[in-house]
């Protein structure tokens, strides 16, 4: 069977993170099969109170443009790999995968389950953001979770978010808390403290 | 003055440190923005223009400071806990960068269409918030190839 055009351009990447090619010269071109799509209805299944309209759907585009052409890249002197669902599960296989992040990461990590097809859970509780959800993927073989923590503060202690949230919480109450006075001083392991007054030299 | 407070702080300790095999880190938009209000709070009724120079000093030397700490200690328990090749377990991903007026869009657009765009929303709308995702993420990149051996920076 003759090689089309697309198999017989090279790899840009032999391994991952080294580039063979410059994969930057290119086009978009249009992307024809849709992978997944967001409904209204979806979130109401992951036990949010994210609706149709709130700023939180991330599948708007979908409802207002469900025919919008999609583009993906496609480089003049090489080819990228396509996704595919059954290699991400060869490298995933038995394994669980944790992203912890704000919101932007929570849709990196939604994206990323639905290309998979996975089986979604729960949020942890019934809100407007999704804060703890984990889902199941590649036949239940592959653990997928997602936790949301804005500043990607690593901390076994829950009193030190307690207190981030504390001096979140005062910049709309105004209530003046002296060791909320901006943020932000690393002290040796496992307390993280917020103080103004504290040397950043102390870090 | 935000109507409330906004960072969303779940506790990832544990499931980052021995449940997952990988896990991937994701400083966003959500980390400038809170900063910014601190520091708007620092400078009182006039905002961020007049905060201290300290609180300026501590606002650039947070997320450094912040994901080193996580870093640290998030590698440091991994192997506590007998991952192997702990470091090589985590990635970091960087604040995306978005596009002004990205609804006007209904293609991918070229290099120069982002920049007049960017410039178009630069001059009417004051969005220091935008300016500090490129620094942060020079910021984000260095941390983890200076102090933790990453083999590659964000790119």
């Amino acid at each position: 069977m003759a090689l089309t055009a697309d198999q017989q351009r090279g790899r840009c990447f032999s391994s991952p993170g080294t580039p063979t090619h410059d994969y930057t010269d290119g086009d978009w071109v249009p992307f024809t099969h849709h992978r997944y799509k967001i409904l209204a209805h979806f979130w109401e299944q992951l036990g949010t109170t994210i609706k149709s309209t709130t700023p939180q759907n991330y599948g708007r585009c979908d409802r207002v443009t469900p025919n919008r052409i999609l583009y993906e890249w496609q480089p003049h002197r090489c080819r990228l790999d396509q996704f595919s669902v059954q290699g991400v599960c060869e490298v995933l296989r038995g394994k669980s995968l944790l992203m912890v992040g704000d919101s932007t990461v929570f849709q990196l990590w939604l994206s990323f389950a639905l290309l998979l097809g996975a089986q979604l859970g729960k949020n942890v509780k019934k809100a407007s953001t999704v804060s703890e959800i984990t889902a199941s993927a590649c036949g239940d073989a592959t653990r997928l979770a997602f936790v949301r923590n804005d500043l990607v503060l690593y901390t076994s202690n829950v009193g030190d978010l307690m207190s981030a949230k504390r001096c979140d919480g005062f910049l709309s109450m105004q209530v003046t808390y002296p060791e909320c006075m901006l943020i932000a001083r690393c002290v040796p392991a496992p307390r993280v403290t917020y103080a103004l007054s504290a040397p950043l030299s102390a870090c | 003055m935000h109507a409330d407070g906004v960072l969303s702080l779940q506790s990832f300790a544990v499931r980052a440190a021995r449940d997952a095999d990988i896990v991937v880190l994701g400083v966003g938009h959500h980390f400038t923005g809170s900063l910014d209000m601190a520091l708007d709070y620092q400078g009182g009724p006039s905002g961020a223009k007049r905060a201290p120079l300290r609180a300026r000093l501590q606002y650039n030397a947070f997320l450094p400071f912040s994901l080193n700490h996580t870093l640290t200690h998030l590698i440091a328990a991994r192997e506590a806990y007998g991952h192997a090749d702990a470091a090589a377990s985590i990635l970091l991903v960087g604040i995306s960068s978005p596009v002004a007026g990205c609804s006007r869009f209904r293609a991918p657009i070229s290099l120069a269409q982002y920049a007049t765009s960017h410039y178009e929303h630069r001059r009417t709308v004051d969005s220091p918030m935008w300016l500090s995702y490129a620094r942060l993420n020079v910021a984000a990149s260095y941390v983890p190839c200076a102090r933790h051996g990453a083999l590659a920076g964000l790119s």
